[in-house]
């Protein structure tokens, strides 16, 4: 309980607000897609699933790339809430699941990341993705 | 006593995206849907530009969002101010896929609760 405590004040912020790590979760409030947990990931296999497999069971995917070779699912999961003025405000972070394919459209490999980062970066620095702009 | 409090904190959603049976939505009607026999035009016809198109069009995605007395209608994904370059699922509940054969006659489809 003391170290809970002392938790809380060292995350308390001069303005009063207090900002508390919570378990992961959902919120519609955060209007992206549902999460995808490993268990819903198990049925991609490398050199194997084609992408229809794909679209059947996971949906419409966040984003394609513009040669079609990578297509990326993302949601976001609260993980801190800030109480205080913004009393049940939440924030949380962006998990994507990124999935490179080959000319046939099979799954070449899948990778799920955790960042704050944007997909622009995600997708430069995780996939070595060029931008058409850059 | 602080795992307890943080458990209550988190409540208890998980949302994770599944597939659902596509008759199991109260006036969702898709009986129009039949593998070996839909054509793609009809398809189209029926439901619209799809919100996306794979592998040259053997595959169709629809966003679709409850409507009153309809069960499901489409509906356009938005750019997000907080999702940046990707489409905001706001109004999108569920992802409709159908996949085409050789001679673009519905082969399977589905019906994906995203969110």
């Amino acid at each position: 309980m003391t170290k809970f405590l002392a938790l809380v004040l060292l995350l308390s912020s001069p303005q009063g607000c207090i900002i508390l790590p919570v378990i992961p979760h959902y919120d519609d409030s955060l209007d992206s897609r549902g999460w995808i947990p490993d268990s819903a990931q198990e049925f991609i296999k490398d050199g194997e699933t084609p992408l229809s497999e794909i679209l059947l069971r996971l949906g419409e995917p966040d984003w394609v790339a513009e040669d079609g070779r990578l297509i990326a699912y993302r949601w976001e999961l609260v993980q801190y809430i800030v109480v205080g003025p913004l009393v049940g405000a939440g924030f949380g972070r962006g998990h994507f699941l990124v999935i490179g394919l080959n000319d046939e459209g099979i799954c070449v490999k899948h990778r799920t990341v955790s960042t704050n980062a944007g997909l622009r970066e995600t997708m430069r620095y995780e996939f070595g993705h060029q931008w058409k702009d850059e | 006593m602080g795992a307890a409090v943080l458990a209550l904190l988190a409540g208890c959603s998980t949302h994770d995206v599944h597939t659902v049976p596509i008759d199991s939505l109260e006036g969702a009607d898709f009986s129009f849907l039949k593998p070996g026999q839909t054509s793609r035009e009809e398809a189209v016809r029926r439901l619209g530009d799809p919100t996306g198109k794979f592998q040259g069009g053997v595959i169709l995605t629809y966003s679709m969002e409850p409507a009153p007395y309809h069960g499901l209608k489409p509906v356009r994904r938005e750019p997000s101010l907080r999702n940046g370059p990707f489409l905001g699922w706001e109004e999108a509940v569920y992802s409709l896929v159908l996949v085409f054969d050789s001679e673009s006659l519905l082969r399977e489809f589905s019906l994906v609760k995203v969110r």
